[in-house]
């Protein structure tokens, strides 16, 4: 994990694992029919997911953040073909995982798991616990591991209750006796019974009370260790992505506007949307004054996407520049821009020269604290 | 340090567990569960009117199998309508003539306790009616979980079907099917009824099934490898009980009285057989004459028997769902 | 428990005072038993005061608002004891057509769910000129100009075209903003915001939070904010009241709050917030779960989950499981629910304190 000084640097990558990609995403594009009328003609696609490339590295917890519609849950969804892929390519340790079929589809889901936002819809109400996990091994079960015994099955299943925190003998209960953060502890040890390297947490502490966001937190970190877990994170909250990730990945309206090592990216926002995420962010300390860069608008539909740049719409830096043209016509490329940092805007470069970030997102030092209580003040 | 408290209780939820353990650490607590037919049993007692439905169905059931061998009469069978001549009496508690004793009045001039009828009726109307349920409930459950949980094309061919059936006069498909497939035994009555019996069901499930395919926990089976079959028979499905079991309880009464219908016309069962719907059908001749007994003791089996279903099917549905409170 | 906090309010004439809660209780009746949603709650809003009712789910905080605004269905609610002073009248015993005049023309109210406030089947002119033909007697005409005139000031852009529209054909942020147009359009006294931004997106959230800010100044109406979320109760409000199983734990200036918590539960939720200075250290956690409505602990409700509980060994002397400590004033307008502010216990105190310092250092 980097340091706390990594950010100000401005260069060095919040290296996490061995840097080697578990999981490549090449182009991927997953498009929602719309229909219409009585014959459902088909009417136009929603966009949810429109060409994003980038490579989850063994071993790290990857931010994904971004606001609802964005398509940063459709994005997991596709990569473990629980959603139809429109286009692209998503490799897991080099072979596409959006053409297996069949047992390799079967093995796949084995190794890629998931762990959803919802403690209440992800349970079935009508299966107690033993069947909510022992449901997966009985569908992976296979002459070695043997967990179409039962008896092998049951002592698993305990086994992974008390893995994240539970009671074996919590294991003929169902899901409405438990509290929210007991759910999610399940719905946790389900995807972890399968003995998974790659996990896609949906928003997994966006439906809990902050004193059992903590708990939750914790845990999933605790797991990444003990069982060599990666993780794809998605959340809306920047204070978890920030306190969990090693790198973060910004979207807006299907595509990736920003990646970086989080320190980086919390220091040295480059994408004009992502400074302005940031700075909405509330912050707890009232003596922290962030300088707001409220944004005018709603985000469009992505049915309907702006040519060019998607932000462009919406775009204060767009505006203080006098309206370049490109921003209206040409897509922007994600491109490098050195430390591992990608963004895609024209002006990336530029933001630093004509709005100091520090007076964008930039706070009043309170006075005697060592260090600050914002990161963002820590860094600028 | 207090004493260490052992308790292994039934009574706890894992949620209060932790609040216990969180106020009384000392407390050592082991927790134990009742299996599903434990708890479905707690949940169904409870229910007074479920437990007198139940009792009454069961009641019913049991003389329909060994009341024919206790009620001794000759006929079995209704006296075919050119031997009826005269509606008979009423029953002796009524008249006060028990000579000889009519515990429902008798049936035309047979002179015979129509208490035999309904008796062995209850054989014939409670198989059709329940079995035809059975049969509707299985294709109807099948046709519209498939339909809801693959929906797109499948879906539209699938339900475009249901539609035209439901546009066809079901009643006369039912009569044709019944001259075609023999007419006469309960056996074929009992298909054709289960036969065109599930359409509305099919569309209660496939709707069901929409919104319960969109469910995260149906999501987490699909990521865990769990195959479609599976997904439609172990993990949609009983989220559709409550409702299958209110549309099964309806359906039961509604084919013992349909039965009795197409009896009526001459499709259905032979109108010598005793079904409560043949015996309700032949009093209707002698009605005007005042037997109301005729009509009434066949009928009120049929109330019977739909009460005693419903308020089953009600505790059931209690019983069968891990949410409701034990 | 009135006096703690009417007496910390020091100096400030009674008609300073906008809103003054005493001793609210607001029961549910239910098969189970009793929840005591609110169970003695006691504040007060000064005139163009901002304040935050602060908690986690279920404790209480959305049901003080809706006892205030008298919208508690009853049964199986029951509003068991208490006064709610608003401009010299108690609420609480107002007759029901005095109340909704009250309701929506001098107290307005806005909601979580934008969508599921708004009636569906008007347009967003007609619903707010509705209130605004309720409460201020205009016609037609002037009505629909009102309600222009509203979207205007709520910052919707071209409101002559968006005030034709139905619910369903405007954004959540753009729903938010009606709501909140509806609510001012009677130019109240008192705005209660209950959660009006944990539905909406970040970049909404603050366009929404910056628009109450600024119509809150300009209006001078008073604010009462509730909300579990202490980023925007860090950024909206003057004074906070921290709610904990229906009851008040702390109260104080935002600043005194957020900033030196005195109450173990403030402490503990304000350091299980992540963010980037903890990275790579474990979160700290509050252990467990609010208690069961059914089965409240005896003592401190917070105590199961305390780090801070201590048993005693002297006879006499309270204890944190069986006593329930009083809201106490620490001066100024603080308060706290903690046995650990009792005169008896400085010594405690003083080892309480100690980690606040280094707790302080590791943010």
């Amino acid at each position: 994990m980097s340091g706390p000084d990594g950010g100000a640097a401005g260069g060095g990558p919040g290296e996490a694992g061995n840097g080697v990609p578990i999981v490549e995403i090449e182009d991927l594009k997953t498009y929602f029919p719309i229909r219409t009328g009585i014959l459902r003609r088909l009417a136009g696609y929603v966009r949810a997911v429109d060409g994003v490339s980038f490579e989850i590295r063994r071993g790290e917890v990857f931010g994904l953040v971004g606001e609802s519609g964005c398509g940063k849950t459709t994005l997991g969804r596709t990569l473990l073909r629980l959603q139809r892929p429109t286009g692209g390519v998503a490799r897991l340790e080099g072979r596409n995982v959006l053409e297996f079929r069949g047992r390799d589809l079967r093995k796949m889901r084995r190794r890629m798991q998931i762990i959803f936002q919802d403690p209440v819809g992800s349970l079935n109400p009508r299966m107690p616990v033993s069947d909510i996990i022992g449901e997966g091994l009985l569908a992976q079960a296979d002459v070695e591991n043997r967990w179409g015994e039962r008896k092998v099955r049951d002592k698993r299943v305990g086994d992974y209750l008390e893995e994240v925190g539970l009671r074996r003998d919590y294991a003929r209960r169902y899901p409405h006796e438990f509290s929210g953060g007991q759910r999610q502890r399940i719905g946790i040890a389900r995807a972890l019974a399968l003995d998974p390297e790659f996990i896609f947490a949906d928003e997994p502490v966006s439906a809990l009370d902050v004193s059992i966001q903590s708990q939750i937190l914790n845990l999933l970190l605790d797991l990444r260790d003990r069982h060599d877990l990666t993780y794809l994170f998605v959340a809306h909250n920047l204070s978890v992505i920030q306190y969990i990730s090693d790198r973060v990945g910004v979207m807006y309206l299907g595509k990736l506007v920003e990646l970086s090592p989080v320190a980086e990216l919390y220091a040295n926002p480059r994408h004009p949307y992502t400074i302005a995420l940031l700075s909405a962010v509330p912050d707890p300390d009232p003596r922290v004054r962030k300088k707001r860069i409220v944004l005018t608008g709603d985000v469009p539909s992505p049915a309907a996407p702006p040519p060019g740049c998607r932000f462009h719409t919406r775009c204060w830096l767009r505006e203080q520049l006098g309206d370049p043209e490109e921003c209206a016509t040409i897509d922007p490329p994600f491109r490098e821009i050195g430390g591992g940092h990608r963004v895609a805007c024209h002006f990336a470069e530029r933001i630093r020269e004509e709005v100091s970030t520090a007076a964008v997102i930039g706070v009043e030092e309170p006075p005697g604290v060592p260090g600050g209580a914002d990161p963002i003040s820590q860094a600028s | 340090m207090a004493e260490r408290t052992v308790a292994v209780t039934a009574d706890l939820t894992p949620a209060e567990l932790e609040q216990l353990l969180l106020e009384r650490p000392d407390y050592e607590v082991q927790l134990e569960s009742l299996n599903q037919w434990q708890l479905a049993w707690r949940r169904f007692r409870r229910h007074r009117l479920a437990l007198a439905g139940a009792a009454l169905f069961l009641a019913l059931v049991a003389i329909a199998i060994i009341g024919p061998f206790f009620v001794h009469y000759d006929y079995y069978e209704i006296p075919h309508p050119d031997e009826l001549v005269y509606a008979g009496r009423p029953p002796s508690w009524i008249s006060g003539d028990w000579d000889p004793p009519l515990l429902m009045g008798e049936t035309a001039r047979l002179q015979r306790d129509i208490l035999g009828l309904v008796v062995n009726g209850a054989r014939l109307s409670l198989v059709i009616g329940v079995g035809a349920t059975i049969i509707s409930v299985v294709i109807g459950a099948v046709w519209g979980g498939v339909a809801g949980y693959f929906g797109g094309w499948l879906d539209s061919v699938m339900m475009r079907i249901v539609d035209s059936l439901l546009t066809l006069p079901i009643l006369f498909l039912i009569l044709v099917a019944g001259k075609f497939l023999g007419r006469g035994d309960w056996p074929s009555v009992m298909l054709i009824f289960g036969l065109f019996g599930w359409l509305g069901l099919s569309r209660l499930v496939r709707s069901l099934f929409l919104s319960l395919r969109e469910e995260d926990f149906v999501d987490a089976a699909r990521a865990v490898g769990v195959s479609d079959g599976r997904i439609i028979l172990r993990h949609i499905l009983p989220n559709t009980l409550s409702p299958i079991i209110v549309a099964a309880t309806l359906s039961v009464a509604g084919v013992i009285i349909g039965e009795a219908f197409v009896s009526f016309l001459g499709f259905g069962v032979d109108i010598t057989q005793p079904t409560w719907g043949n015996v309700l059908t032949s009093s209707l001749d002698f009605l005007q004459q005042g037997n109301w007994w005729w009509a009434f003791f066949p009928g009120f089996a049929i109330v019977l028997t739909v009460l005693g279903i419903n308020f089953m099917g009600d505790g059931l549905r209690d019983a069968l769902d891990p949410r409701a409170r034990i | 428990m009135t006096s703690v906090l009417a007496s910390a309010q020091g100096g400030t004439r009674a008609d300073d005072v906008v809103l003054d809660v005493r001793d609210l209780r607001t029961y549910f009746h239910v098969m189970d038993g009793t929840v005591r949603a609110v169970d003695g709650v006691d504040f007060q809003i000064r005139r163009s005061g901002r304040l935050a009712l602060v908690g986690e789910s279920g404790c209480g905080k959305s049901v003080t608002a809706l006892t205030i605004m008298r919208l508690i269905d009853q049964p199986p609610g029951e509003i068991a004891s208490g006064e709610v002073w608003f401009d010299g009248r108690d609420l609480l015993t107002l007759p029901a057509d005095q109340m909704r005049a009250v309701r929506g023309g001098e107290i307005a109210m806005i909601f979580q769910e934008p969508m599921t406030s708004l009636n569906p089947v008007l347009t967003v002119g007609d619903q707010i000129g509705e209130a605004v033909k309720l409460h201020q007697h205009l016609r037609d005409r002037e009505a629909f100009e009102a309600a222009v005139q509203a979207l205007r000031d709520v910052g919707v852009p071209a409101p002559e075209r968006r005030v034709k529209q139905y619910p369903h054909e405007l954004s959540g942020g753009m729903r938010q903003r009606v709501m909140i147009a509806m609510a001012l359009s009677c130019r109240p006294k008192l705005l209660i915001a209950d959660e009006p931004t944990t539905a909406l997106d970040v970049t909404i959230q603050r366009q929404i939070l910056e628009l109450i800010k600024e119509i809150q100044e300009r209006t001078g109406t008073a604010l009462l904010l509730i909300t579990h979320d202490l980023g925007v109760v860090a950024e909206t409000v003057d004074e906070v009241v921290v709610m904990y199983a229906g009851r008040i734990v702390e109260t104080g200036t935002v600043e005194e709050v957020l900033l030196e918590p005195r109450h173990p539960y403030t402490r503990g939720l304000l350091s299980s917030i992540p963010s980037r200075g903890k990275r790579g250290q474990r979160l700290s956690v509050i252990k467990g779960v609010v208690p069961n409505p059914f089965r409240m602990p005896p003592g401190c409700k917070f105590e199961p989950r305390c780090p801070y509980a201590w048993e005693t060994s002297v006879q006499g002397e309270p204890t944190c499981a069986q006593n329930e400590p009083e809201l106490l004033s620490l001066g100024d307008g603080r308060a706290s629910r903690c046995w650990l502010h009792d005169p008896r216990f400085t010594g405690r105190l003083r080892d309480y304190e100690r980690p606040t310092a280094g707790a302080e250092e590791a943010r």
